[in-house]
């Protein structure tokens, strides 16, 4: 139990370290947590097709993929850039990242089968 | 603005991701995540709701320091709620059950967003208060 906090902990640290570099290169759009969220979906799907032991898989998919995405950032950035009255940018995000994170699972589990 | 990224902070975020994560296991464990879907779907509106309130009550209230705006918002509600699980589930659970799957879906992202909004306006709100 304690190695799914540990797992929580550095996805988070990760999450935290692209955030601040996406912060330096894209200022407008909330780039980061977009590719944070779909590439977590995509390590998810393969994780999830994979079939690992129980233990690993609290580790690396509920531990690691669920600290290192996040669904509080995606919902508060969608907020800001409705706030700012920017509609499209909003709602491309908002709709955006739950299609693109849905694909992602979809594109992960599909390499996973073919590889295996 | 410049971020500077030191240890501290970094510790702060491992920490907060660290409880962040248990609990959501624990709510998981609650809820019966793996059938009804709803330890993901409550730590989601859950986290939503609390992330809005301290981005826009804790930090522009209150002179509170960096490491813990971090370790709270990002560290800790990052990491309690999850996205790549709720995109997971939704895949796993169409082919079995799509509409309860689809409905749960939607749910987190209609309730998410009306959750961040309740927790920026109980925050603007509460500031209007002290303020003024």
């Amino acid at each position: 139990m304690i190695l799914i906090g540990i797992g929580a902990g550095i996805g988070a640290v990760i999450r935290y370290m692209i955030t601040m570099a996406g912060k330096k290169w894209a200022q407008t759009f909330p780039v980061a947590t977009l590719i944070i969220n779909t590439v977590g979906a995509f390590i998810a799907g393969v994780l999830a097709t994979a079939m690992l032991p129980a233990t690993w898989s609290l580790i690396l998919l509920t531990g690691f993929c669920g600290g290192f995405t996040t669904f509080s950032t995606y919902m508060t950035d969608t907020l800001v850039l409705f706030r700012e009255h920017r509609w499209l940018s909003g709602c491309l995000y908002y709709l955006g990242t739950a299609i693109l994170g849905v694909l992602a699972v979809l594109i992960g589990a599909f390499v996973t089968r073919m590889m295996s | 603005m410049k971020f500077k990224m030191n240890l501290v902070d970094l510790l702060a975020v491992f920490i907060g991701g660290f409880l962040g994560g248990f609990a959501r296991f624990m709510v998981d464990q609650l809820l019966h995540d793996s059938v009804s879907l709803l330890g993901t779907t409550t730590v989601n509106i859950a986290g939503s709701f609390l992330l809005a309130f301290i981005t826009y009550g804790l930090v522009i209230f209150f002179d509170v320091p960096n490491w813990l705006i971090v370790g709270l918002g990002t560290g800790f509600i990052g990491a309690f709620t999850t996205f790549s699980t709720l995109v997971l589930n939704l895949v796993q659970n169409v082919p079995g059950r799509p509409d309860y799957a689809m409905t749960i879906f939607a749910l987190n992202l209609i309730l998410g967003l009306l959750a961040a909004l309740a927790g920026y306006l109980v925050a603007t709100s509460l500031g209007w208060g002290r303020k003024r």
